[in-house]
């Protein structure tokens, strides 16, 4: 089987994507800076308008894959 | 375009691994958890543009054509899962409960459905590139 974590490595350098790739980890790293600025805003977690917005974000990048 | 295909292969994991919920912090509010799948899943949308944009895909079709619309399928399902979780609070001992400020109620196994449908557009993502032995060994 030529899945393995170190071809999920290499897929991250081949398609020069985000330099991290899909892990908890980054994605938790990711939620603790949102919350971090939540909080520095006086709110604990996501407003509705937030995650519209990141839905939003979401449209924008599969818009460019389809023009692709 | 051997690496190339392996690393399209690990793309598909990585697509499947953001669709999954099951290995998130449990004690994340609906919100946190509509928030946590959106950063995974728009890192595997950043890698997916990466992968169509791609030179060596046009040699490959069939596959770019296939990991579009799977991406497609998948970005509807997580859209509607982050929004239809942010109409949530916590559930307790599994009911359904409704925030004050939804626009419709939530249920979480219907959240559940909606992956479902993500993952199955995967299954049929799979099958093609195992048509053109990605995945596979050569």
């Amino acid at each position: 089987m030529l899945i393995s974590a170190g071809s999920i490595s290499l897929v991250v350098g081949m398609l020069d994507a985000v330099a991290k790739g899909v892990s908890i980890v980054s994605a938790v790293d990711a939620l603790h800076a949102t919350t971090e600025r939540m909080k520095s805003e006086g709110r604990t977690e996501p407003t509705m308008e937030d995650l519209k917005g990141m839905v939003q974000n979401l449209y924008l990048l599969q818009e460019q894959i389809n023009r692709a | 375009m051997t690496k190339f295909k392996i690393a399209l292969a690990s793309l598909v994991l990585l697509v499947a691994s953001a669709c999954q919920t099951t290995d998130l912090p449990s004690d994340l509010s609906p919100r946190e958890e509509a928030a946590l799948l959106y950063h995974r899943y728009n890192i595997v949308l950043n890698s997916v543009l990466a992968a169509v944009t791609n030179p060596l895909m046009n040699e490959l079709p069939e596959v770019k054509a296939a990991l579009k619309d799977t991406s497609s399928v998948a970005t509807a399902a997580v859209s509607e899962y982050v929004v239809n979780a942010g109409n949530c609070v916590r559930a307790i001992d599994g009911q359904i409960v409704t925030a004050p400020d939804a626009e419709k109620p939530c249920d979480r196994r219907a959240l559940t459905q909606v992956l479902s449908t993500a993952r199955a557009a995967l299954s049929k993502l799979t099958e093609i590139l195992a048509r053109h032995n990605i995945g596979r060994p050569e």
